[in-house]
């Protein structure tokens, strides 16, 4: 139990340091394309996690990216909002008898194709979320939509290159 | 009360989910000047239009003091200017020639008054009876049509141009050789139509419309416009065509007056041959 807490701290400390020092420094396509790699800590987190503490969590872990970028409330609000949802995402996208004990939101435990539904849904949710939050208007639509779009592909790709990375044949299941 | 209770109970993570997202949606407007300015600029927009409103409204009063002020400013340093002091000495360039007796002169104008946007358009030009133009003199510019002189005073002549309704001008297709007339139907500065051109003609689109040398008022060849769009209609024996105005009637700042040197030889043989017939 203590250990799944401190690999979750470890890997939250760590995802957000890596968006806030390498990724958001990418200039992809005139700032069309925006990779919120953080995203990868929440959806980690174990699917019985209290929703209370899942919300603290996604709220903290936004936070922190919002010391980086210097808007604070933006990455909070839009990974709160995914925390918040996670636990609804998880239940509408559940296997037909239900999560096992113990089973994680990972390709290895569930496969691509139910973490591809599972994490694209909260990506798009978060995305959407923040690029209009940075924005607080509608307008330009269609730029703002392409933004959506394209950054929540890039998101998903680095998502699941990320699910391979920490499974390496060497690391058996280890929690 | 219990069941108050029971209902907060229920819905505890909803509402500390709503309490958190208000709280850095909070953080967000109270720390960003971006969306600070938006949210302020958003909900202050009623207010923000009054102020404008009222603001327009005591300008509008002030106006006219503020344009009478300006109009004499103006005036005086007008006055002063080099261009208000009108040149007495300028000359047609002539040319002597035995051989070949010279029949069109130009003498440049300046415009000091023109309008595009109405029906009736006209220009103003700096050159009058001093300067010897006179009525039904062409005016072009860099070899395109103008217009014709209407009215003439000492110093100045009023300019009828090509885009007024009441302007008529013989002109010909270039390609096809076919005659017609043009006219401005009030609409578009930069279009104008070409009447009468006969069904056989052949007009094509692209092809130049040039003074006809029939009329009196222009050399032979002179631009009118190209052709855009041209159509007969169902029955009748003329095409209706379009054409684009070579002259940009927005921004004439100087013309040439064309001075027909034989328009008088002409017009009196065809009068004298007129009456003659009738």
């Amino acid at each position: 139990m203590i250990g799944v807490v401190a690999r979750n701290i470890v890997r939250i400390v760590f995802l957000v340091l890596l968006q806030g020092l390498i990724v958001n420094r990418l200039d992809l396509w005139q700032g069309l394309v925006l990779p919120s790699v953080y995203l990868f800590a929440i959806l980690m987190l174990p699917v019985n996690t209290p929703r209370l503490l899942l919300l603290l969590i996604g709220f903290a872990t936004g936070a922190f990216v919002d010391a980086f970028t210097n808007t604070l409330g933006l990455h909070a609000s839009a990974s709160l909002l995914v925390a918040y949802f996670q636990p609804h995402i998880l239940r509408f996208f559940s296997p037909r008898d239900g999560y096992e004990a113990g089973q994680r939101p990972t390709v290895k435990d569930l496969g691509l194709t139910w973490y591809l539904s599972y994490a694209g849904a909260l990506v798009l949710i978060h995305h959407t979320w923040l690029f209009f939050m940075e924005l607080m208007r509608l307008t330009p639509f269609f730029h703002t939509l392409g933004k959506i779009l394209f950054s929540s592909l890039a998101t998903l790709v680095l998502l699941v290159l990320g699910q391979y990375l920490i499974y390496s044949p060497s690391e058996r299941r280890s929690g | 009360m219990r069941s108050l209770w029971q209902l907060i109970y229920r819905f505890h993570v909803l509402l500390v989910f709503i309490g958190l997202e208000v709280l850095a949606v909070a953080l967000l407007i109270r720390n960003n000047n971006y969306q600070r300015a938006v949210f302020i600029d958003s909900s202050n927009q009623l207010v923000g239009t009054l102020y404008e409103r009222r603001t327009e409204i005591s300008e509008y009063l002030k106006l006219q003091s503020i344009n009478e002020k300006l109009a004499r400013e103006n005036a005086l340093l007008k006055s002063e200017a080099p261009e208000s002091f009108l040149k007495l000495t300028d000359n047609l360039s002539l040319v002597d020639d035995t051989l070949y007796l010279q029949r069109y002169a130009y003498m440049p104008a300046r415009v000091i008054n023109n309008s595009v946007n109405r029906v009736n358009n006209y220009i103003t030009i700096d050159k009058g009876l001093q300067n010897g133009i006179n009525k039904e003199m062409g005016v072009v510019s860099k070899g395109n049509v103008v217009g014709i002189v209407k009215d003439i005073s000492d110093h100045f002549a009023s300019v009828m141009p090509l885009i007024n309704v009441n302007f008529t001008l013989g002109v010909k297709l270039s390609q096809s050789e076919a005659f017609g007339r043009v006219i401005w139907n009030g609409d578009d500065p930069t279009i104008a139509q070409v009447i009468e051109v006969p069904r056989y003609a052949n007009p094509l689109r692209g092809d130049t419309v040039v003074t006809s040398g029939y009329s009196s008022y222009f050399p032979e060849g002179m631009m009118v416009g190209t052709i855009e769009n041209y159509s007969i209609p169902e029955g009748e024996n003329f095409y209706e065509i379009e054409i684009r105005l070579s002259t940009p009637f927005h921004e004439l700042s100087y013309v040439d007056v064309v001075h027909h040197l034989l328009q008088d030889e002409q017009l009196k043989l065809e009068t004298e041959s007129q009456y003659e017939t009738e």
